[in-house]
Protein backbone atom coordinates (compact mmCIF):
# COMPACT_ATOMS: atom_id res chain seq x y z
CA UNK A 1 0.00 0.00 0.00
CA UNK A 2 1.44 2.96 -1.34
CA UNK A 3 0.78 6.39 0.80
CA UNK A 4 -0.49 9.41 -1.42
CA UNK A 5 1.68 12.51 -1.60
CA UNK A 6 2.04 15.97 -3.31
CA UNK A 7 4.77 18.30 -4.27
CA UNK A 8 4.14 21.77 -3.78
CA UNK A 9 5.41 23.03 -7.33
CA UNK A 10 2.13 21.34 -8.58
CA UNK A 11 0.10 23.95 -6.80
CA UNK A 12 3.08 26.33 -7.03
CA UNK A 13 1.86 29.75 -7.12
CA UNK A 14 -0.34 29.97 -4.10
CA UNK A 15 0.26 30.15 -0.77
CA UNK A 16 2.15 27.04 0.94
CA UNK A 17 -0.57 27.31 3.55
CA UNK A 18 -3.35 27.05 1.04
CA UNK A 19 -1.54 24.45 -0.67
CA UNK A 20 -1.77 22.40 2.31
CA UNK A 21 -5.33 23.27 2.82
CA UNK A 22 -6.06 22.30 -0.84
CA UNK A 23 -4.08 18.78 -0.86
CA UNK A 24 -5.80 18.13 2.45
CA UNK A 25 -9.21 18.43 1.45
CA UNK A 26 -8.74 16.13 -1.60
CA UNK A 27 -7.33 13.38 0.35
CA UNK A 28 -2.91 13.44 -0.21
CA UNK A 29 -1.53 12.18 2.72
CA UNK A 30 1.78 14.13 2.65
CA UNK A 31 3.30 16.98 1.26
CA UNK A 32 6.39 17.87 -0.10
CA UNK A 33 7.95 21.45 0.46
CA UNK A 34 9.81 23.70 -1.57
CA UNK A 35 12.56 25.23 0.22
CA UNK A 36 12.35 29.31 -0.96
CA UNK A 37 8.47 29.04 0.21
CA UNK A 38 9.48 27.28 3.68
CA UNK A 39 11.99 30.64 3.97
CA UNK A 40 9.07 32.57 3.28
CA UNK A 41 6.98 30.65 5.72
CA UNK A 42 9.88 31.34 8.36
CA UNK A 43 10.02 35.28 7.24
CA UNK A 44 6.82 36.23 7.85
CA UNK A 45 6.82 33.95 11.29
CA UNK A 46 3.91 31.89 9.83
CA UNK A 47 5.95 28.30 10.90
CA UNK A 48 3.11 27.57 13.70
CA UNK A 49 -0.25 28.54 11.88
CA UNK A 50 1.51 26.05 8.78
CA UNK A 51 1.90 23.30 11.61
CA UNK A 52 -1.62 23.65 12.86
CA UNK A 53 -3.10 23.44 8.97
CA UNK A 54 -1.05 20.37 8.64
CA UNK A 55 -2.59 19.00 11.66
CA UNK A 56 -5.91 20.06 11.04
CA UNK A 57 -5.51 17.59 7.94
CA UNK A 58 -3.71 15.22 9.43
CA UNK A 59 -0.98 15.57 6.75
CA UNK A 60 2.75 14.62 6.98
CA UNK A 61 5.39 16.76 5.79
CA UNK A 62 7.37 14.49 3.64
CA UNK A 63 10.17 16.20 2.77
CA UNK A 64 11.90 19.78 1.64
CA UNK A 65 12.72 20.36 -1.83
CA UNK A 66 15.78 20.71 -2.50
CA UNK A 67 19.51 21.36 -1.44
CA UNK A 68 21.16 21.63 -5.36
CA UNK A 69 23.99 21.74 -6.70
CA UNK A 70 26.17 20.08 -3.61
CA UNK A 71 28.92 17.78 -5.22
CA UNK A 72 30.59 19.62 -7.79
CA UNK A 73 30.98 22.98 -6.53
CA UNK A 74 34.99 24.02 -5.62
CA UNK A 75 35.41 22.98 -1.99
CA UNK A 76 35.50 26.70 -0.87
CA UNK A 77 31.74 26.88 -1.67
CA UNK A 78 30.32 23.81 0.35
CA UNK A 79 30.60 25.10 3.53
CA UNK A 80 27.39 27.22 2.65
CA UNK A 81 25.64 23.37 1.01
CA UNK A 82 27.02 22.51 5.01
CA UNK A 83 25.45 25.63 6.90
CA UNK A 84 22.53 25.27 5.01
CA UNK A 85 21.75 21.34 5.66
CA UNK A 86 22.13 22.35 9.32
CA UNK A 87 19.60 24.90 9.16
CA UNK A 88 17.10 22.90 7.13
CA UNK A 89 17.37 20.24 8.92
CA UNK A 90 16.39 22.43 12.19
CA UNK A 91 13.48 23.28 9.86
CA UNK A 92 12.55 19.48 9.19
CA UNK A 93 12.53 18.50 12.42
CA UNK A 94 9.83 21.45 13.77
CA UNK A 95 7.96 20.26 10.98
CA UNK A 96 8.38 16.37 12.10
CA UNK A 97 9.89 15.85 9.00
CA UNK A 98 12.43 13.09 8.23
CA UNK A 99 13.71 14.19 4.42
CA UNK A 100 15.86 16.56 3.36
CA UNK A 101 16.47 15.95 -0.63
CA UNK A 102 19.59 17.50 -2.46
CA UNK A 103 20.55 17.35 -6.08
CA UNK A 104 23.93 16.94 -8.00
CA UNK A 105 25.52 19.60 -9.60
CA UNK A 106 24.79 20.20 -13.48
CA UNK A 107 28.32 20.72 -15.11
CA UNK A 108 28.35 22.01 -18.88
CA UNK A 109 31.78 19.95 -19.98
CA UNK A 110 30.56 16.44 -17.83
CA UNK A 111 32.53 14.18 -20.37
CA UNK A 112 35.64 16.06 -19.26
CA UNK A 113 35.11 14.57 -15.04
CA UNK A 114 35.60 11.19 -14.91
CA UNK A 115 33.15 8.99 -13.56
CA UNK A 116 34.88 7.73 -10.74
CA UNK A 117 36.27 11.33 -9.50
CA UNK A 118 32.28 12.12 -9.25
CA UNK A 119 31.21 9.44 -7.83
CA UNK A 120 33.80 9.65 -5.22
CA UNK A 121 32.89 13.20 -4.58
CA UNK A 122 29.47 12.78 -4.28
CA UNK A 123 29.49 9.84 -2.11
CA UNK A 124 32.21 11.98 0.43
CA UNK A 125 29.67 15.23 0.29
CA UNK A 126 26.73 12.89 0.80
CA UNK A 127 28.31 11.71 3.90
CA UNK A 128 29.02 15.41 5.64
CA UNK A 129 25.91 16.21 4.93
CA UNK A 130 24.48 13.13 6.21
CA UNK A 131 26.15 13.27 9.55
CA UNK A 132 25.11 16.50 9.76
CA UNK A 133 21.62 16.10 9.25
CA UNK A 134 21.75 12.94 11.51
CA UNK A 135 21.82 15.05 14.59
CA UNK A 136 18.01 16.11 14.01
CA UNK A 137 17.51 12.27 12.69
CA UNK A 138 16.82 13.50 9.25
CA UNK A 139 17.27 11.99 6.24
CA UNK A 140 19.27 12.85 3.10
CA UNK A 141 17.50 11.89 -0.10
CA UNK A 142 19.23 11.91 -3.04
CA UNK A 143 17.70 12.58 -6.11
CA UNK A 144 19.27 12.01 -8.92
CA UNK A 145 18.37 14.48 -12.42
CA UNK A 146 17.67 12.69 -15.94
CA UNK A 147 19.40 15.59 -17.99
CA UNK A 148 22.21 14.64 -19.64
CA UNK A 149 24.31 17.39 -18.28
CA UNK A 150 23.45 16.58 -14.35
CA UNK A 151 26.82 14.92 -12.85
CA UNK A 152 24.45 12.11 -11.88
CA UNK A 153 21.69 11.68 -14.47
CA UNK A 154 21.21 7.69 -14.00
CA UNK A 155 19.49 5.43 -11.01
CA UNK A 156 22.03 2.88 -11.38
CA UNK A 157 24.91 5.23 -10.57
CA UNK A 158 23.02 7.12 -7.56
CA UNK A 159 22.77 3.36 -6.69
CA UNK A 160 26.76 2.78 -6.75
CA UNK A 161 27.54 6.08 -5.21
CA UNK A 162 25.46 5.15 -2.63
CA UNK A 163 26.68 1.79 -1.96
CA UNK A 164 30.12 3.35 -1.53
CA UNK A 165 28.92 5.24 1.34
CA UNK A 166 26.77 2.11 2.59
CA UNK A 167 27.63 2.62 6.62
CA UNK A 168 26.02 5.75 6.73
CA UNK A 169 22.24 4.59 7.02
CA UNK A 170 20.43 8.27 6.63
CA UNK A 171 21.12 8.54 2.96
CA UNK A 172 18.97 7.03 0.81
CA UNK A 173 17.18 7.26 -2.92
CA UNK A 174 14.70 9.43 -4.37
CA UNK A 175 13.14 8.17 -8.00
CA UNK A 176 12.04 10.82 -10.20
CA UNK A 177 9.98 8.96 -12.53
CA UNK A 178 10.58 11.94 -15.16
CA UNK A 179 14.10 11.74 -14.15
CA UNK A 180 14.50 7.99 -14.47
CA UNK A 181 12.54 8.00 -18.17
CA UNK A 182 14.89 10.55 -19.30
CA UNK A 183 18.52 8.70 -18.63
CA UNK A 184 16.62 6.35 -20.68
CA UNK A 185 17.67 3.17 -18.08
CA UNK A 186 16.38 -0.20 -18.23
CA UNK A 187 13.42 -1.28 -16.02
CA UNK A 188 15.76 -3.74 -14.59
CA UNK A 189 17.41 -1.13 -12.52
CA UNK A 190 14.90 -1.27 -9.76
CA UNK A 191 15.26 -4.74 -9.56
CA UNK A 192 18.78 -4.66 -8.60
CA UNK A 193 18.09 -2.06 -5.63
CA UNK A 194 17.11 -2.79 -2.41
CA UNK A 195 13.75 -1.68 -1.72
CA UNK A 196 15.41 -0.31 1.38
CA UNK A 197 17.34 1.92 -0.09
CA UNK A 198 14.66 3.85 -1.82
CA UNK A 199 13.08 6.80 0.35
CA UNK A 200 10.55 8.36 -2.21
CA UNK A 201 9.00 8.03 -5.39
CA UNK A 202 8.40 11.52 -6.89
CA UNK A 203 6.23 10.24 -10.16
CA UNK A 204 4.83 11.94 -12.87
CA UNK A 205 4.38 11.83 -16.58
CA UNK A 206 5.77 13.07 -20.07
CA UNK A 207 4.48 13.82 -23.26
CA UNK A 208 5.47 11.81 -26.39
CA UNK A 209 8.07 14.23 -27.63
CA UNK A 210 11.19 12.99 -27.98
CA UNK A 211 13.13 13.04 -24.87
CA UNK A 212 16.09 15.44 -25.09
CA UNK A 213 13.33 18.35 -26.18
CA UNK A 214 12.05 17.34 -23.16
CA UNK A 215 12.48 19.72 -20.24
CA UNK A 216 10.92 20.21 -16.41
CA UNK A 217 7.73 22.61 -17.22
CA UNK A 218 6.57 19.64 -19.36
CA UNK A 219 5.72 17.35 -16.85
CA UNK A 220 2.41 16.19 -16.95
CA UNK A 221 -0.13 14.15 -14.60
CA UNK A 222 0.50 9.97 -14.02
CA UNK A 223 -1.58 8.21 -16.58
CA UNK A 224 -1.55 11.16 -19.57
CA UNK A 225 2.16 10.36 -20.84
CA UNK A 226 4.19 7.62 -22.23
CA UNK A 227 6.20 6.71 -19.23
CA UNK A 228 5.56 2.58 -18.01
CA UNK A 229 4.49 3.67 -14.67
CA UNK A 230 2.16 1.37 -13.68
CA UNK A 231 5.38 -1.48 -14.48
CA UNK A 232 7.33 1.03 -12.35
CA UNK A 233 4.73 0.72 -9.67
CA UNK A 234 4.80 -2.92 -9.83
CA UNK A 235 7.96 -3.69 -9.55
CA UNK A 236 8.16 -1.56 -6.07
CA UNK A 237 4.92 -3.20 -4.76
CA UNK A 238 6.51 -6.62 -5.05
CA UNK A 239 9.83 -5.85 -3.99
CA UNK A 240 7.47 -4.37 -0.75
CA UNK A 241 8.06 -0.63 -0.99
CA UNK A 242 5.22 1.37 1.16
CA UNK A 243 6.18 4.69 1.21
CA UNK A 244 4.68 7.83 -0.38
CA UNK A 245 4.25 7.97 -4.31
CA UNK A 246 4.21 12.07 -4.32
CA UNK A 247 3.73 13.71 -7.96
CA UNK A 248 5.83 16.13 -8.48
CA UNK A 249 5.23 18.82 -12.35
CA UNK A 250 6.32 22.29 -12.44
CA UNK A 251 3.78 22.49 -15.49
CA UNK A 252 2.61 26.47 -15.90
CA UNK A 253 -0.61 25.07 -17.27
CA UNK A 254 -1.95 23.58 -14.35
CA UNK A 255 -1.27 26.98 -12.32
CA UNK A 256 -3.44 28.68 -14.43
CA UNK A 257 -6.36 26.31 -13.23
CA UNK A 258 -7.79 26.48 -9.44
CA UNK A 259 -5.66 24.92 -7.42
CA UNK A 260 -8.71 22.75 -6.00
CA UNK A 261 -9.64 21.62 -9.82
CA UNK A 262 -5.27 20.63 -10.23
CA UNK A 263 -5.82 19.13 -6.81
CA UNK A 264 -8.34 16.73 -7.27
CA UNK A 265 -7.42 16.23 -11.15
CA UNK A 266 -3.78 15.14 -9.45
CA UNK A 267 -4.99 12.63 -7.17
CA UNK A 268 -7.37 11.15 -9.62
CA UNK A 269 -4.64 10.17 -11.96
CA UNK A 270 -2.76 8.68 -8.67
CA UNK A 271 -5.58 6.52 -7.85
CA UNK A 272 -5.86 4.95 -11.23
CA UNK A 273 -2.08 4.08 -11.05
CA UNK A 274 -2.63 2.72 -7.16
CA UNK B 1 44.75 5.55 12.83
CA UNK B 2 43.66 8.84 11.73
CA UNK B 3 45.05 11.58 9.46
CA UNK B 4 45.80 14.97 10.55
CA UNK B 5 48.16 17.97 9.25
CA UNK B 6 49.48 20.92 10.54
CA UNK B 7 47.64 24.65 8.71
CA UNK B 8 48.38 28.13 9.60
CA UNK B 9 46.68 31.16 7.54
CA UNK B 10 48.47 34.06 5.38
CA UNK B 11 48.73 37.04 6.91
CA UNK B 12 50.04 40.80 5.67
CA UNK B 13 52.65 40.07 8.02
CA UNK B 14 56.36 38.40 6.92
CA UNK B 15 56.35 35.62 10.08
CA UNK B 16 57.64 32.67 8.13
CA UNK B 17 54.56 30.07 8.60
CA UNK B 18 54.34 26.59 9.39
CA UNK B 19 52.43 23.64 7.51
CA UNK B 20 49.47 24.16 4.78
CA UNK B 21 49.07 27.91 4.47
CA UNK B 22 45.16 29.36 3.01
CA UNK B 23 43.82 32.49 2.67
CA UNK B 24 41.12 31.90 5.72
CA UNK B 25 40.37 28.74 8.09
CA UNK B 26 37.27 28.31 5.98
CA UNK B 27 39.58 27.70 2.98
CA UNK B 28 41.87 25.49 4.98
CA UNK B 29 39.30 23.04 6.54
CA UNK B 30 36.99 22.69 3.36
CA UNK B 31 40.27 21.90 1.33
CA UNK B 32 41.88 19.43 3.97
CA UNK B 33 38.26 17.69 4.66
CA UNK B 34 38.09 17.13 0.76
CA UNK B 35 41.53 15.91 0.59
CA UNK B 36 40.91 13.19 3.12
CA UNK B 37 42.05 14.16 6.41
CA UNK B 38 40.60 13.41 9.82
CA UNK B 39 41.56 16.39 11.58
CA UNK B 40 44.19 19.60 11.63
CA UNK B 41 46.89 21.20 14.42
CA UNK B 42 46.58 24.62 14.04
CA UNK B 43 49.12 27.01 13.89
CA UNK B 44 48.41 30.31 15.90
CA UNK B 45 50.03 33.25 14.62
CA UNK B 46 48.58 35.68 17.55
CA UNK B 47 46.29 34.00 19.97
CA UNK B 48 44.92 37.33 21.11
CA UNK B 49 43.10 37.22 17.23
CA UNK B 50 42.32 33.63 17.75
CA UNK B 51 38.63 33.02 16.55
CA UNK B 52 37.70 29.90 19.00
CA UNK B 53 33.66 29.90 18.02
CA UNK B 54 35.00 29.98 14.14
CA UNK B 55 37.01 27.01 14.90
CA UNK B 56 34.48 25.13 16.56
CA UNK B 57 31.57 26.20 13.99
CA UNK B 58 34.40 25.01 11.41
CA UNK B 59 35.39 21.90 13.28
CA UNK B 60 31.80 20.70 13.35
CA UNK B 61 30.36 21.49 10.06
CA UNK B 62 33.37 19.78 7.98
CA UNK B 63 33.65 17.35 10.61
CA UNK B 64 37.46 17.84 11.57
CA UNK B 65 39.23 17.42 14.83
CA UNK B 66 41.41 20.14 15.92
CA UNK B 67 44.25 17.94 17.30
CA UNK B 68 46.64 20.65 18.73
CA UNK B 69 47.34 24.21 18.90
CA UNK B 70 50.80 25.21 17.88
CA UNK B 71 52.65 27.74 20.35
CA UNK B 72 55.90 27.86 17.70
CA UNK B 73 54.69 31.32 17.39
CA UNK B 74 55.44 32.32 21.22
CA UNK B 75 59.06 31.55 20.37
CA UNK B 76 59.52 32.55 16.88
CA UNK B 77 57.77 35.84 16.86
CA UNK B 78 57.59 36.46 20.52
CA UNK B 79 60.62 35.32 21.56
CA UNK B 80 59.19 34.21 24.42
CA UNK B 81 60.49 30.49 25.93
CA UNK B 82 59.79 28.72 29.18
CA UNK B 83 63.83 28.49 29.46
CA UNK B 84 64.85 31.67 29.12
CA UNK B 85 67.69 33.39 31.47
CA UNK B 86 64.82 36.44 32.26
CA UNK B 87 62.59 35.42 34.63
CA UNK B 88 60.26 38.25 33.33
CA UNK B 89 59.96 36.50 29.85
CA UNK B 90 59.46 32.97 31.36
CA UNK B 91 56.51 34.27 33.22
CA UNK B 92 55.11 36.11 30.08
CA UNK B 93 55.44 33.02 28.12
CA UNK B 94 53.86 30.91 30.77
CA UNK B 95 50.27 33.73 30.77
CA UNK B 96 50.91 33.41 26.69
CA UNK B 97 50.95 29.70 26.70
CA UNK B 98 48.00 29.75 29.39
CA UNK B 99 45.62 31.11 26.43
CA UNK B 100 46.80 28.22 24.53
CA UNK B 101 45.65 26.12 27.07
CA UNK B 102 42.11 27.92 27.51
CA UNK B 103 41.49 27.83 23.79
CA UNK B 104 42.50 24.55 23.40
CA UNK B 105 40.13 22.88 26.14
CA UNK B 106 37.29 24.59 24.71
CA UNK B 107 38.16 22.83 21.14
CA UNK B 108 38.89 19.39 23.49
CA UNK B 109 42.39 19.50 21.54
CA UNK B 110 45.97 18.96 22.99
CA UNK B 111 48.33 22.07 22.71
CA UNK B 112 52.01 21.24 21.02
CA UNK B 113 54.38 23.02 23.41
CA UNK B 114 57.43 22.74 20.57
CA UNK B 115 59.78 25.97 20.45
CA UNK B 116 58.52 27.17 23.60
CA UNK B 117 60.65 25.32 25.99
CA UNK B 118 63.63 27.36 24.42
CA UNK B 119 67.02 26.38 24.25
CA UNK B 120 69.41 26.89 27.23
CA UNK B 121 73.15 27.93 26.15
CA UNK B 122 75.63 28.63 28.69
CA UNK B 123 74.57 26.27 30.68
CA UNK B 124 77.62 25.85 33.08
CA UNK B 125 77.06 29.47 33.80
CA UNK B 126 73.56 29.36 34.83
CA UNK B 127 71.81 29.27 38.48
Amino acid sequence: MFLKGINESTLFPIDTIKVVEVAGKVGFNGIEFRIPKIAELIKENKIKLLIETLNSYKMEVISLNSIVDFNLIPSEKFGKILRKTIFLSKVCSELNCSMLIVCPSFISDIKSYEKNYIFKKTANRLELLAKLAREWNINIGFEFLGHSACSVNKLSDAYLILEKISDIENVKLVVDTYNFYLSNESLEVFEKIPIKMISLIHINDAPEIPREKLTDDDRIFPGEGVIQLKKILNILKEKGYKGYVSIEVFNENYWKEPPQFVAEKAIRSLEALL
Amino acid sequence: MKYGIVTSMVTDTKEKLVGLTFKSFEEAFSIIKEIGYDGVDIFIEDISKFNIAQIKELSKIYQLEINSLDTSSVYEKDSLFFSHDNEKIRKKAIEKVKKYILAASELDSFVNLSLVRGNIYNEEKRK
